[in-house]
């Protein structure tokens, strides 16, 4: 809370100043009393150290600002400092420093007016007289900092430099260098008028205007061919000057906010170069001597950045102005060439109406893009910035299986890389014609909305059905949808943490995390105050340090119960989400650790499969991929397994007499539809076969195989579009199979070797 | 920093920025930043006659965006729901 208020006690109470009834016409009869730019408002200037507070900072721009804004000042002082020669000319006004096309002596009016207001400023700072000492103490300040600032002693006195260079056409122009000197607070003269439409990155105009930032590179002295310049513009830089300097970036405010940058930060490699050109510098002053100043161009404060698209109306209004100025633009345009300054001929010409391009090289945009970045340094990228990090290292790793792979192609890559280049070369040179979104098969086209006719959007509104019966079932199945992927996404969360654990970005990233909170917590250690908080800090480092020891099983073995515990299986696999999450667990799932599991989950697979497989074949096609994984589990089976699983598939109806007699589930036949169902009998099959021939299979267990395979068949028989396996059953192996099992007719036999089998080997 | 981090993922490919005003303004990507600024370099409009001045490049700020149009092969989804279940759970947040 500020200590007063207007003058008034900001307790609520009031203290002592207790406010009578009608307090607002006293409060307002105060205001004549008091001193908008008091001290208590606007607070002092009297030691550095406010130089690191923002606000006061701030206050003092303001301060200075609303100063110039009051037009009696000076008038008061110009009406002071008035020749004697013009006193019956001048009408001195708050226009003063607008455009009055209606004078008698244009030329010498504005000379005069202006050497007039130089004074006046002068006079202006001089009754400020702390201004200077503080500037001088930021100055000492910013002088200890880094190489930045030791353009400023050089820059200072290349100002003087600058403006002697000038033609001495003007006496006057003999005071302006020690008014620089003194670092001139004039506030910019069209700031009032154009208000919002200061330049967007200066925060602190004034204090660090005489302070230009490191590595202003591409200012070039004015050739010679400057010199005839008309000579009533050179009173122009004082005022100009220091809205130029606001201009640069706020580098100096860095650099007086020490504690506050970001942890990281370094001096932006650009402020490292001291080649403080003067010709740039001197391009500048010169520019500012070839207005003319019968123009607006106080309007033309501040200077729009050149490289916007977007125009905003009052910089378009500026432009307009700016044409009206264009035969010294040009002019000065010309300059900059001759000057031999970083930019091209031809981009000059097409830039003839700005005259304010240029103010940033491309390396003070750079150190400035810089600055931005820094901010956005962490030690632990994996953790922060995941989708880039991951991103860029598969796409690494996709080269470079790419480049291993294709060598022998090798020159088609290149072709197609030419293609490309060509291309993107194609659409910068020509202008990109746009075509909004189409798409196929639809009638009409989007609705592009522009600014001036917007897009209608559909409103879309919630229908209540008309049969009452049907929403609680509706409201059950949404409600059963979600709870399903809660349900998907809580084991979505382990299986990234599992991953996670065996990952080396991931490891790495979680040391430099590690390494990073240790300094923190040492770093409170020393700041700690109490001896307790000293304590709890200490018992915090000793908890941080030690490193976690996780363990992948434990998370496998977590997701896959929670996996087997549903009962409703086929919902996890209906949903692409849960296949994913199976294809992404069954890596980790090796036979010897989790054998009973595995065993449980493919037998739920194919269970499943009739619910889930017709929505797999029309869209995901994810079951296919399962099918290396079962390859792999089955290969390392036992009899029992494979009896245990084809269990589920066959639904053994023991018939009194006839045990041959199978009814055969649904599934089965379901499962000769999809190729993934076919390809694991097939695996079945060849598996079966390998342990019958080595003895592992007992008599009873054949003959449930035997049974199994004649359902088979008959499924086979029965369906109209058998699908075919992945892999084929060798035709040895079949044949070996089948003559074990007599009671396998040949027909169905057959058929059997029709479809599944390799006929080749 | 997830759509941050998915946005850099993009830069150089071309995409259609459309705007709260509803205009759209397709081009390539240049940058992004962590408020989702974004500047495009080479940009068209679809009524070039109605914006004369818009010029090669723009910066958009990143409030006044309501879409963006992506190029579908330069996304990994999986990825992409990978990193968004990361951001959820992470405990620094």
């Amino acid at each position: 809370m500020a200590n007063t208020f207007f003058d008034f006690e900001t307790s609520l109470n009031n203290g002592e100043n207790i406010l009578p009834p009608d307090e607002e016409t006293t409060a307002w009869k105060n205001e004549e009393e008091y001193d908008a730019l008091n001290d208590e408002t606007f607070g002092t200037l009297e030691d550095s150290s406010n130089l690191e507070d923002w606000e006061q900072q701030h206050e003092q721009f303001a301060e200075i600002a609303e100063s110039s804004k009051h037009s009696e000042q000076i008038e008061n002082s110009i009406s002071q400092l008035v020749l004697d020669n013009l006193s019956d000319h001048i009408t001195v006004s708050s226009s003063v420093w607008s455009y009055t096309p209606a004078s008698k002596n244009g030329e010498t009016f504005n000379s005069e007016i202006l050497s007039s207001l130089q004074k006046a400023s002068k006079s202006f700072i001089t009754s400020h007289s702390d201004n200077t000492k503080s500037n001088a103490s930021i100055l000492q300040q910013l002088n200890k900092s880094a190489p930045p600032m030791t353009i400023s002693q050089p820059k200072k006195n290349l100002y003087s430099r600058g403006i002697r260079e000038e033609p001495n056409k003007n006496p006057q122009l003999q005071q302006q260098p020690k008014q620089l000197q003194t670092k001139p607070l004039m506030p910019p003269p069209a700031g009032h008028h154009q208000g919002p439409m200061y330049h967007p990155m200066v925060q602190h105009p004034i204090q660090n205007t005489r302070l230009p930032p490191p590595g202003l590179q591409p200012m070039g002295i004015p050739p010679p061919g400057m010199r005839p310049m008309p000579p009533h513009m050179n009173h122009h830089h004082h005022p100009m000057l220091p809205s130029l300097m606001r201009m640069m970036p706020p580098h100096p405010h860095f650099m007086a906010n020490g504690p506050q940058r970001p942890p990281g930060f370094m001096y932006p490699p650009g402020a490292g170069q001291n080649q403080f050109p003067r010709k740039h510098f001197i391009t500048i002053m010169t520019k500012l001597f070839s207005i003319d100043p019968k123009v607006n161009h106080p309007f033309n404060f501040p200077p729009p950045p050149r490289n916007l698209g977007n125009v905003h109306p009052n910089m378009q209004q500026r432009n307009v102005h700016s044409l009206q100025n264009s035969p010294h633009g040009h002019q000065q345009q010309r300059t900059r060439y001759d000057s031999g300054s970083y930019r091209q001929q031809q981009k000059e010409r097409d830039e003839i109406r700005d005259e304010y391009a240029g103010l940033m090289s491309l390396r003070e945009k750079q150190w400035l893009l810089n600055i931005q970045m820094l901010q956005l340094n962490t030690g632990t990228p994996y953790f922060d910035d995941y989708y880039y990090t991951v991103f860029k290292e598969k796409k690494s790793k996709s080269n470079k299986e790419n480049l291993g792979d294709r060598n022998t192609s090798y020159p088609n890559n290149k072709r197609q890389h030419r293609n490309s280049d060509r291309q993107e070369n194609q659409n910068t040179l020509t202008p990109r014609v746009y075509t909004p979104l189409q798409f196929e098969n639809s009638l009409g086209k989007l609705q592009c909305g522009s600014v001036t006719a917007p897009r209608k959007i559909i409103d879309m509104d919630i229908v209540t059905p008309d049969k009452d019966t049907d929403s609680p079932q509706v409201a059950r199945d949404t409600r059963r949808t979600k709870q399903v992927l809660l349900k998907l996404e809580a084991l979505y969360a382990l299986l990234l943490k599992a991953e996670d654990i065996r990952n080396p970005l991931y490891i790495s990233n979680v040391e430099k995390l590690r390494e990073i909170k240790q300094k923190q917590r040492l770093r409170e250690l020393e700041m700690a105050p109490t001896p307790e908080q000293k304590q709890e800090i200490l018992r915090l480092f000793k908890l941080e340090s030690e490193p976690i020891v996780e363990n992948q099983y434990d998370y496998i073995i977590k997701i896959i119960q929670g996996l087997l515990q549903e009962e409703k299986f086929s919902s996890f696999l209906n949903i692409r989400k849960g296949k994913m999450l199976i294809l992404r667990l069954l890596p980790y799932l090796t036979t010897d650790t989790f054998g009973p599991q595995l065993l449980e989950l493919w037998s739920r697979v194919l269970l499943s499969l009739p619910i889930v497989g017709r929505r797999d074949t029309a869209g995901d096609n994810i079951l296919p991929k399962l099918f290396p994984f079962f390859k792999r589990y089955i290969q390392s089976s036992t009899m029992t397994d494979v009896l245990d699983i084809i269990a589920g598939l066959v639904e053994v109806v023991k018939q009194e007499n006839n045990r041959i007699n199978l009814l055969v589930n649904l599934n089965n036949q379901e499962l000769t539809v999809y190729p993934f169902g076919v390809s694991a009998l097939v695996v079945l099959l060849i598996r079966t076969e390998f342990l019958i021939s080595s003895d592992s299979a007992s008599e009873k267990q054949q003959n449930a195989w035997s049974n199994f395979l004649q359902s088979w068949s008959q499924q086979t028989e029965a369906v109209a579009k058998v699908a075919s396996p992945l892999e084929l059953i060798p035709s040895q192996i079949f044949i070996k199979h089948c003559n074990r099992f007599n009671n396998l007719k040949s027909d169905k036999r057959s058929l059997l070797e029709k479809h599944f089998v390799d006929s080749n080997n | 920093m997830l759509f941050y981090s998915f946005f850099k993922s993009l830069v150089g490919k071309d995409v259609v920025v459309e705007l709260k005003n509803d205009l759209s303004i397709c081009g390539t990507l240049h940058s992004v930043d962590q408020y989702l600024n974004i500047k495009l370099t080479d940009i068209s409009v679809t009524d070039t006659e109605k914006y004369p001045h818009m010029l090669k490049n723009c910066f958009i700020r990143g409030s006044v965006v309501r879409y963006v149009q992506l190029p579908a092969d330069e996304v990994d989804t999986q990825l992409l729901q990978d990193s968004a279940r990361k951001e959820s759970s992470a405990p620094t947040r």
